[in-house]
């Protein structure tokens, strides 16, 4: 270890910054977590241990409700990943691979449309779309709106593992008889496999956790578990909400560094 | 005595315009016909016109940028050609895409499918080509035994050496029976023990397989050591093409002598060239018949005499006097600098054995060289 | 680079040439009809006339703009004097997403630094856990900072139970908390464009201001801060934008007394008091204020040129 006089990257105090960022990231969270096991129904004093909201959350009076709600989200999330994945496939291989195509900087815009827009505009853009053509809202409305804004999420992982594989790859199988879309099947698709994982499992994550979106193209019949949340929460912090938060923390922490490792295990050597 | 060498003439094609294509007797395997290819307003390849012929290895060297690469990858099939045409026994085949060439590449990375083991590159040519599975794998363990590597069959890629890995992309190209293999500088990632020993490899390999080669790097030693014909190449253009010693012994111009091992440029003033002789005059008055290249011309030249050709005679003898100034000692031969009076330094290499004499610095020393050694340039 | 026009499946750029259109159709058709398109419809009800019951009547008016800027009286008959309402919602939320901009700068630049100066192994395991935190429902993140400065929340009762204070601290419900939460939601964006800069950062340029005599906060001023810039602006316009459209944040953690935009226009699609022009409007000036510092940035982007 340097000596901190004439280390030139330190600097005094960063290094408590830093550690406070973490526990102000953290502390929230695991807050929360602890007292999802609170035993008693104050969510302000400590009661001990317990697993009693979590049995609530599966078996209690509002369990029906955010069953329901989880399959609602957990289909919608699977629909609306596998779709925008799907075009964010077929985006990158145009933008990575094609070598330009009139349009494509204007494409590029579009790609990125979502990230730009603010999300309660896009939330009050489509709601407003919706009525205008007289769509009701519902299970439709929603996965068409999870699809648009999960697109780009899925593009950036997938454009950036295409544009690092050599095109040589591709060149040696052309070179060996391999037609376009053979090169395509049987050499870049596979060399692609973990940058089209990771976007997927992203773009789920996205759409699983969206809220103000959701919230405004749903209309009346339909929850999601993120507006179920909020709906539970408008009345008050409950316990048993407590325990759903600390279920989708670790379902979403989870699936994060799933699809971390996923993009890493894929490196090539080159 | 005279001179003695007489460069063989090569075959000449006239240049086409691009309008109708030639067809040329069938021993070419590939003939190249004023190939043009331009990036934006770079020029990659200009003109180039170039006969290889079946069984041949040939070789384009050159320096990075001479264009040689570019036109590999046209002959691949990679690149169009902005004017020219390539054929291929007969065949037009520039505008062909690489997948319908029976043209098969070895690329400088070697560009090895990175989710494949070693049979299921070597086989992926055949396959695509339509051939069933126990075929292509017959086959595929034929070539694995010619590059000796039968027992990395089931490998992957990344668990192999450079060298291995070079050895499977070869094998992969040549799976497929081409006509012609292309090999792209595949000997610049190996150190150099591995280096001489694949190079004799290559060179087996080629006349076991009668597959035309068509090789490609800028290293002069290598490409001496291989090839039937080197093609010399600069800027987009051919600057000679001929057999190792042919471009050795009578280079065409001053790059190709400078490239090419080490020379000395001596000025002269050409009086009369004819039938590939000429007659010149030294700087300090003494004139010397020898041999010329074509094109050469009257009036101001260059002769290019190499170093291991010049002897050191007693001062007042020679067609040259000068003073050492610097002696090198490199093992195998001593490299002795000589100031000439025009102020330029000559080169001489002498064996290192017990009867040489060398001259020591600050003597004044006469030079000699027999009437064909030295060989006046075109430019 | 010219391609050449003849074979596209010959270009040496890309071996699908030629396919570009096709393959990029149905990302045209997804984001531009249901993004694009709706923002667009959405400029338009900005102009319509409101329906009683929440929805438009097609009639072209510029009542929502004016209700936005202007004060008519109640019943719409005085002279025009300037409405402050919704400018001062809309000045609010600036000063807000300021500010939270600003926390996470002074937390976010140092933490970017710390990380970034790391031996390579450690840098990924800091970068990985400060980006978890984002990954986690919105709001999920909201809720648990609104339970934490509760009145009778952790903090508080942990401050009580050690005699630190004498009263709870009223954290809930104010501008603080709400600058907390926006800072909460977005400080790995701030963190993550200043960590990309630092790690390209040349410390050979720290020794030669030391070889110079400079002390440490002075190279931190004059060599380290404009050559990091470029992560800096990146990561401040990657907190403010989102933070000035925020929702969650002001509604969850401000309370009535702060509204900010995203509230604002929430409001308008609710239910019978709905005014769909009005919020369509309001969306629309944010939507510009928003694209406005984008197109600023990209031209500053583009001044510097690429990288």
């Amino acid at each position: 270890m340097k000596n901190r006089k004439i280390d030139l990257r330190y600097f005094p105090g960063f290094s408590p910054l830093t550690w406070l960022c973490l526990f102000l990231l953290y502390a929230p969270l695991i807050i929360v977590m602890v007292y999802s096991f609170n035993d008693s129904t104050s969510i302000t004093t400590w009661g001990g241990l317990s697993l009693r909201w979590y049995s609530e959350v599966f078996y209690g009076l509002e369990a029906e409700k955010f069953k329901t709600a989880t399959l609602n989200s957990l289909v919608i999330a699977v629909v609306a990943s596998v779709t925008a994945t799907l075009i964010a496939v077929m985006a990158a291989t145009a933008m990575v691979r094609t070598g330009g195509f009139r349009g494509q900087s204007l494409s590029f815009a579009l790609i990125n449309l979502p990230l730009m827009v603010p999300e309660i505009v896009t939330a009050v853009a489509t709601l407003i779309f919706f009525s205008t053509i007289g769509f009701t809202p519902g299970y439709l409305t929603i996965v068409i709106a999870h699809i648009v804004f999960c697109i780009p999420f899925a593009y950036l992982p997938i454009a950036a593992r295409m544009q690092g594989i050599d095109r040589t790859y591709e060149q040696a199988a052309q070179d060996l008889y391999a037609t376009r879309f053979e090169a395509f099947r049987l050499v870049l698709l596979p060399l692609m496999t973990p940058g089209i994982i990771s976007g997927f499992l992203l773009a789920f994550i996205i759409s699983l956790d969206d809220f103000i979106i959701t919230n405004f193209v749903k209309g009346a019949g339909v929850e999601t578990l993120p507006t179920a949340i909020y709906g539970s929460v408008r009345r008050g912090i409950q316990p048993n909400i407590m325990a759903i938060s600390t279920l989708l923390l670790l379902v979403s922490i989870m699936f994060v560094t799933l699809s971390y490792l996923v993009g890493r295990s894929g490196e090539t050597p080159k | 005595m005279c001179w003695l060498y007489n460069p063989k003439p090569l075959r000449q094609y006239g240049v086409l315009g691009g309008i109708s294509v030639i067809k040329t007797p069938t021993d070419l395997a590939v003939d190249i016909q004023a190939a043009t290819k331009r990036f934006g307003t770079f020029v990659a390849l200009d003109h180039v016109t170039l006969g290889i012929r079946d069984n041949e290895f040939f070789t384009l060297l050159g320096p990075s940028g001479c264009g040689k690469t570019t036109l590999l990858r046209i002959i691949a099939g990679f690149e169009d050609l902005s004017e020219g045409a390539v054929l291929l026994f007969g065949d037009d085949i520039s505008k062909l895409p690489p997948n319908k060439q029976p043209v098969n590449t070895v690329f400088q990375q070697y560009a090895l499918f990175p989710h494949m083991n070693v049979t299921q590159n070597v086989m992926f040519g055949l396959l695509r080509l339509g051939a069933n599975e126990a075929a292509a794998r017959k086959r595929a363990s034929e070539v694995l035994e010619l590059v000796q590597l039968s027992a990395f069959a089931d490998r992957m890629p990344t668990q192999m050496s450079g060298g291995q890995q070079q050895r499977v992309a070869l094998a992969r190209a040549l799976a497929p029976k081409p006509k012609v293999l292309l090999l792209d500088e595949p000997l610049s990632a190996l150190d150099l023990k591995l280096r001489q020993a694949v190079r004799h490899e290559l060179q087996h390999i080629q006349h076991e397989t009668g597959i035309t080669f068509i090789f490609v790097t800028h290293d002069q030693e290598e490409a001496m050591t291989m090839s039937d014909r080197i093609a010399v190449m600069r800027d987009g253009k051919v600057q000679q093409v001929g057999s190792g010693r042919e471009i050795y012994e009578a280079p065409h111009n001053r790059f190709v002598a400078n490239f090419i091992g080490e020379t000395n440029l001596i000025d002269v003033t050409v009086n009369s060239v004819s039938k590939g002789r000429a007659s010149c005059r030294l700087s300090n008055g003494k004139s010397l018949l020898c041999p010329a290249a074509e094109a050469s011309v009257h009036g101001v030249g260059h002769l290019s005499i190499r170093p291991e050709r010049l002897k050191f005679v007693a001062l007042g003898k020679g067609l040259l006097q000068g003073e050492v100034s610097r002696q090198i000692y490199l093992g195998t031969d001593l490299h002795v600098e000589v100031r000439m009076p025009e102020n330029n330094i000559l080169k001489v290499r002498v064996q290192n054995t017990d009867q040489s004499h060398v001259p020591d610095v600050g003597d004044k020393v006469g030079l000699n060289f027999e009437a064909g050694a030295a060989r006046l340039l075109a430019d | 680079m010219a391609a050449p026009v003849t074979s596209p499946a010959k270009s040496s750029d890309g071996i699908y040439a030629g396919l570009g259109p096709r393959l990029i159709l149905p990302t045209w058709l997804v984001i531009g009809c249901f993004l694009a398109l709706p923002i667009g419809i959405m400029l338009i009800y900005s102009f319509l006339t409101k329906e009683f019951r929440g929805g438009v009547v097609w009639e072209f008016s510029l009542a929502a703009y004016d209700q936005f800027f202007f004060n008519r009286g109640l019943f719409g008959d005085e002279a025009p004097t300037l409405e402050w309402t919704y400018i001062t919602i809309f000045w609010r939320s600036i000063w807000q997403a300021a500010l939270a901009t600003l926390l996470c700068l002074l937390i976010g630049f140092p933490t970017a630094w710390f990380i970034a100066t790391r031996d390579p192994k450690t840098r990924s395991v800091w970068l990985f856990l400060i980006t978890i935190p984002y990954w986690v429902n919105l709001l999920i993140r909201t809720i648990s900072m609104k339970f934490l400065i509760r009145d009778n929340g952790p903090i508080n009762e942990f401050l009580l139970a050690w005699g630190v204070i004498a009263e709870p601290i009223h954290m809930i419900n104010t501008d603080f908390a709400v600058m907390l939460g926006l800072f909460y939601s977005y400080l790995p964006f701030m963190v993550l464009p200043i960590y990309s800069s630092v790690e390209r950062y040349d410390f050979a340029l720290s020794e030669a201001a030391a070889d110079l005599y400079a002390s440490r906060w002075t190279t931190l001023r004059h060599v380290i801060l404009p050559v990091v810039k470029p992560g800096i602006i990146a990561g401040c316009i990657l907190v403010f934008v989102p933070s000035l459209g925020a929702f969650l944040a002001p509604n969850l953690l401000g309370g009535a007394k702060n509204f900010m935009i995203g509230s604002l226009i929430e409001e308008q699609f609710k239910g019978n008091a709905g005014n769909w022009p009005f919020g369509a409007a309001a969306s629309m000036i944010l939507l510009t204020l928003v694209m406005l510092v984008l197109l600023l940035y990209a031209r500053e982007q583009g001044k510097v040129g690429v990288k």
